[in-house]
């Protein structure tokens, strides 16, 4: 079924269809997180929380190197709260730096593991001179010297985060680049899939759109087409009939003349006797009136009279009973009218009306039916049905044979009566026996066969008749038709 | 969000009781050290140009205590201080805007809206010790960060001045 196979094929290009979308989205929403990972990081390492304590850490340095260098030098020295302030600010800013977020991005940077240690412990030690009040001046000054030492790596602090900044951001930038290029490329192959799934349920619309009028062109032929054979079959019934009537005329025919032939003789007879007597007649008529008659000559006239009479009834008898013949014959085949009969009777009848146009050829028939056989049924049909195997088997079971025998015998089992014709001829072939009853099946086309007739024997035996035929033939030895009948047919006496 | 808008009306109009049924008391002067000086367009002043604080004055207004995560930190960490609509009602500031300047000379610009807003404090105590300049103190402006995902973000960050010194109303 292209159909049911073209669905499942369908289905499952749409299942897989389906389930790459599906996958493809599943992936896509894995990078879609990765990325929303990448951006919430890089919400978290705000270049300020890295970049902006260095800078301010520089700045918070610079000026306390700035305020501590007016405490040590300056002839107007600021307020020791000013240094102090300026000192916690810058330890704010450092401590930040050690133990902030930027520590975490921070601490891997050489600079950084260089500088953080130097400053904390210089903060440690810078802690107690800060926390005397008033600061000793000459501790003081030491300070500055280390702050001065200092400033490179406060400087290195700040270029470092800058720098790790830079790199991070590039980082992040390549990651998310690259990850927007997945997601392209997992958008692309999901729009590429739903174009092609789009074209391919336009085709497949397109195609049953077709399928479909096609469906319908076929349907409205096959209408046409069934109204045109309904017509064609009403007019081959016609001409069936028309058939059918043609052969039960030119069976007729036959009949006709094969019982003027047989009657030609026995009239012949007579007439030439009847003459043959009007001669003698005239002779003696002519002797008595001469007076010139003997005993002898009377006694020999009557004698040849006589005779002649014995002469003519014998082949008006003869005449009488193949009339009487010809006219149950004609009669049966021109009425289909049902009666009882004796099944022998009708068989020998039929065989009888056919013997003269049979006579020519050297095969034989045999009956072997019992008396005790009637039915009633149709004689009609049942006589055009022998007349018909009867003809075939001349016709064709015995073609090219020279001592063809056709037996026709019948035997009855209950109600059944089981006719049998059976030939020993050339047989048919398996492929004739299929078409055998098929109206028109013939093999004798060009020599007139009209091949209606076992068509015509099927529809008789089992319409009219009410009945079975069937056939066993084999080739080369004959074929036997078994006609199974029912002994009272169908459709008639209540 | 009906809930923000809600609370925002609702602030705007304890603001306004504030405003209307509070008598004026007038402003101290600081017996300690200045730890905060109010200018611009407010109505008390103590000196000349400003409002001035020292810590007891701002330990003396209302207290609101909150425990907040910080970007800062990596823990959470409890806030004490007065709202900051406390003080600005206190010196009777009637501006859009406070520009807050920090020991640094951190620059931010708060809407006074915002005050009304937000539970915002002037914290001086962060888990229950005063704050040293060492650790953003003595002054820090707190937003209450984790009530509401909006005030997590650059913004509100932006305008949460450490070592606040000076606010000066415009």
């Amino acid at each position: 079924m292209p159909d049911g196979a073209g669905r499942g094929r369908y289905l499952f290009w749409l299942a897989l269809g389906v389930s790459t979308m599906a996958a493809a989205m599943a992936v896509l929403l894995v990078v879609e997180m990765g990325q929303r990972r990448v951006v919430q990081r890089s919400i978290g390492l705000r270049t300020d929380s890295i970049n902006a304590p260095a800078v301010e850490c520089e700045r918070e340095f610079l000026l306390f190197r700035q305020a501590l260098d007016n405490a040590v030098n300056s002839r107007v020295p600021p307020e020791p709260e000013q240094l102090t302030l300026r000192y916690d600010l810058f330890l704010s800013r450092l401590v930040l730096l050690r133990d902030g977020s930027a520590a975490a991005v921070l601490g891997e940077r050489p600079e950084y593991q260089s500088a953080m240690p130097k400053l904390t412990q210089w903060a440690m030690a810078a802690d107690a001179v800060m926390l005397q009040t008033p600061p000793d001046p000459k501790a003081l000054a030491g300070l500055l010297v280390q702050v001065n030492a200092l400033a490179a790596d406060v400087r290195v602090l700040t270029l470092a985060a800058n720098s790790q900044v830079a790199h991070l951001l590039e980082h992040q930038a390549l990651e998310l680049l690259d990850q927007s290029e997945k997601i392209m490329a997992l958008t692309l192959g999901q729009m590429v899939v739903l174009l092609v799934a789009a074209v391919a349920l336009f085709r497949r619309h397109t195609r049953q759109e077709q399928e479909r009028r096609a469906l319908e062109q076929i349907s409205s032929d096959l209408r046409s087409a069934h109204d045109l054979a309904q017509i064609s079959l009403e007019k081959l019934h016609d001409s069936q009939d028309q058939l059918a009537r043609a052969e039960t005329r030119a069976t007729l025919s036959t009949v006709i003349a094969s019982v003027s032939h047989e009657l030609s003789t026995p009239l012949g007879n007579s007439l030439m006797m009847a003459g043959n007597l009007v001669e003698q007649g005239r002779e003696f008529q002519k002797s008595l009136d001469a007076n010139d008659i003997k005993r002898s000559d009377l006694t020999h006239f009557v004698a040849a009279v006589r005779k002649g009479h014995d002469l003519m009834e014998r082949n008006l008898q003869r005449a009488v009973a193949l009339l009487r013949t010809f006219r149950q014959v004609a009669n049966d085949q021109a009425s289909e009218q049902r009666r009882t009969f004796q099944l022998a009777t009708v068989v020998q009848e039929i065989v009888d009306t056919l013997a003269p146009s049979l006579k020519r050829y050297p095969h034989r028939i045999d009956l072997a039916i019992p008396d005790a056989i009637t039915l009633d049924s149709y004689p009609g049909p049942l006589g055009q049905v022998v007349i018909n195997l009867v003809n075939n088997a001349y016709l064709h079971a015995f073609e090219g044979r020279s001592n063809g025998v056709l037996a026709i015998a019948a035997s009855a089992s209950g109600d059944r009566v089981l006719l049998t014709v059976a030939d020993n001829g050339v047989g048919m072939s398996s492929e004739a026996q299929k078409h055998l009853f098929q109206p028109f099946f013939t093999t004798k086309a060009q020599r007139g066969g009209t091949g209606l007739g076992m068509s015509i024997v099927s529809n008789l035996v089992t319409k009219t008749l009410g009945g079975t035929i069937g056939l066993n033939s084999t080739e080369g030895s004959g074929t036997t038709w078994s006609i199974d009948l029912p002994q009272v047919a169908p459709g008639g006496k209540a | 969000m009906p809930s923000v808008s809600r609370r925002s009306f609702a602030h705007r109009v304890s603001g306004l009781v504030f405003l209307v049924c509070l008598p004026a008391i007038a402003l101290e002067s600081p017996s300690g050290k200045v730890v905060l000086t109010i200018a611009g367009k407010i109505g008390e002043k103590n000196t000349p140009d400003a409002a001035v604080f020292d810590m007891a004055m701002l330990e003396k207004l209302p207290q609101q205590t909150f425990t907040t995560m910080t970007p800062w930190d990596k823990a959470p960490i409890k806030f004490t201080g007065p709202l900051l609509r406390d003080v600005l009602q206190s010196v009777k500031a009637q501006g859009q805007t406070i520009k807050a300047l920090a020991l640094n000379d951190y620059q931010t610009h708060i809407p006074l809206e915002d005050a009304r807003q937000f539970d915002v404090i002037v914290a001086h105590r962060m888990n229950d010790a005063r704050i040293p300049v060492r650790t953003k103190g003595p002054l820090f402006i707190v937003y209450p960060y984790d009530t509401n995902p909006a005030l997590r973000a650059t913004t509100y960050y932006e305008r949460s001045a450490w070592q606040l010194k000076t606010m000066r109303v415009e």
